[in-house]
């Protein structure tokens, strides 16, 4: 009896540490998806030069995967962007995949005969990276591309190259072949929510950051959708959450919200995951208006109070935009009614673009530029049709489900979408027949 | 019956199996503090001359049931300070202190006669408080655990002092410390 006793203890103990244990341990997975070291000789080396503009725009297509379709999908549409510093401009050629939410971004150069790119692939839904390297050879476009002018058909382009995954020497083979240009039939503004991207989704640089900004075009963005609060000061910062968090912020000490610290105590003492300060909303929209070629700017502000000093910063940079010729437009998000109330508080809200996410009623009351209703209330085809007529636009979010992306791309009428995939949408807008 | 033999039930006076009667029921008390130290990263700014200090008081209350079986319950809380850094710059200084308050649900079963292991999950209600042009203080919710091992010594039949080694994790903001706390425990009342 008193060994069977002692025999229930010990195994009511050993119960009751392995409980402990797992208590203890936790199970908190890590994801991180850094960027891969792209270092390549060849790219790398001086008789590789920049390409010229007339390259880079012919090469702009839908392409089909003959090689590596298990990986990254059966089609891409492959689309340069650029961003601007005050000494130089940086071309990026993204490549959009419908596959896993994928997308490459590559940097191009010419060499010797020959055009080659060099970069990393990513896929947004899991952490799987990689190295990717292409060339073009003389014999598969790159005589034509670098010609003054191109005729560029069905089959002209074929990309040749290898994928790796991390920073191992990409071996796997990928070629992609020209079908047809992008669609540009009926322009869509792709908006990246948080000014791009996520966090959570281990992009290479911080949501909300100027890096986003900068970065935003790569993923496929057209426009961004920026989150702003005020600081106890109020200077408009750029911030997502109700509070400071680690999943946004690098470790500090601080707990709070953005709203409860002075812009002097944020910048000093937080730091966006990558270790970028947060930025200003007057620094974004510099960024966005002399940096990038972002044309669309939706300011969603996510503090209860007067928009007076957004709305002074939306004239300053309408007209900074203007004076280098930029189009651009900047609109204030209203998503509530105690948002359309501090809008219509404002002196000059008549000439205040704004995008509207409430009904028909309220988008009249604000003369909002823009109607922005969530996808969850359909295509609207009639209401949509109706505030057109009206010389407004209609914009829906938040589309992220690929199906879904396909679904308003294909059939709806709506002329801009904001997603936290805006590769997605820029893959199934420009792959449009 | 008294405290040290309520202490040491589980290893004395659990019921046999067939028994329809129970053994002794007691609300026991446990109230001490001690010095933690923080495990974890601690975060301050980047490119700032900072000092930290990572060496904290803490304190603990606990008011545990023990039944006639081994598994105990209680809920405990307490104080603990995390960490502290300073921050000097060329004009400035800044100053962070960074704790929390636990309030958690607590199981505890006794090993031998004099060990006990303690585990427990909740909330903790950390607070920073930062002086750096003008001063702010915060508090927030974060969900955590905590894991502990304790040594009785019985001092009478309702007061015993105890050592505790405890670890506790603040999960949602990333907090770490482990504490030595000199403990009384009291055994307010039986049935």
């Amino acid at each position: 009896m008193e060994s069977g006793k002692k025999g229930n203890r010990k195994w009511n103990v050993a119960v009751f540490v392995m409980i402990l244990w797992l208590v203890v341990s936790g199970c908190e997975p890590k994801y991180e998806a850094p960027v891969p070291t792209t270092a390549w000789a060849t790219f790398d080396s001086p008789k590789a030069v920049p390409l010229n503009g007339v390259s880079r725009t012919f090469m702009e297509g839908v392409y089909t995967v003959t090689d590596g379709a298990n990986q990254f999908g059966e089609q891409v549409a492959l689309k340069w962007s650029y961003v601007t510093s005050i000494t130089d401009t940086t071309y990026y050629l993204s490549v959009f995949c419908a596959k896993d939410v994928a997308y490459f971004v590559c940097a191009g150069k010419k060499f010797n005969n020959s055009l080659i790119f060099n970069g990393y692939w990513r896929k947004v839904i899991n952490a799987e990276t990689g190295i990717a390297r292409f060339t073009i050879n003389d014999q598969h476009g790159a005589t034509q591309l670098l010609s003054g002018s191109p005729q560029i058909g069905k089959g002209d382009i074929v990309l040749e190259g290898t994928w790796g995954n991390g920073d191992a020497v990409p071996a796997n083979s990928l070629a992609f072949s020209y079908v047809r240009p992008l669609y540009e039939s009926k322009p869509l503004e792709i908006v990246g929510q948080r000014s791009g991207g996520r966090s959570s989704d281990h992009l290479p640089v911080a949501e909300n950051s100027i890096g986003m900004i900068r970065y935003a075009s790569r993923l496929g963005s057209t426009g961004i959708e920026m989150n702003v609060r005020l600081t106890s000061d109020g200077i408009p910062v750029l911030y997502h959450d109700n509070t400071l968090n680690l999943s946004l912020i690098q470790k500090n000490g601080l707990v709070g919200s953005i709203e409860d610290y002075s812009y002097q105590q944020i910048n000093t003492f937080v730091r966006l995951i990558d270790g970028e300060s947060i930025p200003t909303l007057n620094d974004a929209l510099n960024a966005v208006v002399y940096s990038t070629d972002i044309r669309f700017v939706v300011i969603d502000t996510q503090y209860i109070g007067t928009l007076e000093a957004v709305r002074q910063l939306q004239k300053e940079y309408l007209q900074k935009a203007l004076d280098i010729g930029r189009d651009i437009q900047i609109v204030i998000g209203l998503p509530a009614e105690d948002k359309v109330n501090a809008f219509l508080a404002l002196p000059d809200y008549v000439s205040a673009p704004a995008l509207c996410e409430l009904s028909l009623e309220d988008v009249h009351r604000t003369q909002a530029l823009v109607w922005g209703p969530r996808w969850t209330l359909g295509t609207q085809d009639a209401e949509v049709a109706q505030v057109q007529s009206e010389g407004r636009k209609a914009f829906v979010w938040t589309l992220d489900d690929p199906l879904y992306v396909d679904q308003f791309v294909n059939q709806s009428n709506f002329d801009g979408i904001l997603s936290n995939y805006p590769s997605v949408v820029a893959y199934y807008h420009y792959v449009k027949q | 019956m008294g405290f040290s033999s309520g202490w040491a039930m589980a290893q004395t006076e659990t019921p046999s199996p067939d028994s329809t009667s129970r053994g002794t029921y007691a609300l026991v008390a446990y109230i001490g503090g001690g010095m933690s130290r923080f495990v974890g990263t601690a975060g301050s700014p980047q490119g700032f001359n900072t000092s930290i200090n990572r060496n904290s008081p803490s304190g603990t209350f606990r008011l545990m049931w023990h039944p006639d079986h081994l598994l105990r319950v209680g809920v405990e809380s307490g104080w603990t300070g995390f960490y502290k850094y300073k921050v000097q710059g060329g004009t400035y200084t800044a100053k962070l202190n960074h704790t929390a308050t636990p309030i958690l649900l607590v199981f505890s079963m006794p090993v031998t006669k004099r060990l006990s292991l303690f585990a427990g999950t909740g909330t903790y209600l950390v607070t920073s408080y930062l002086d750096y042009v003008g001063k702010v203080q915060r508090s927030a919710f974060s969900l955590g655990f905590m894991a502990s091992a304790m040594y009785v010594v019985p001092l009478s039949e309702r007061v015993s002092l105890a050592g505790e080694f405890k670890w506790i994790n603040a999960r949602e903001t990333k907090d770490t410390n482990l504490s030595l706390q000199l403990m009384v425990i009291w055994s307010l009342y039986q049935w």
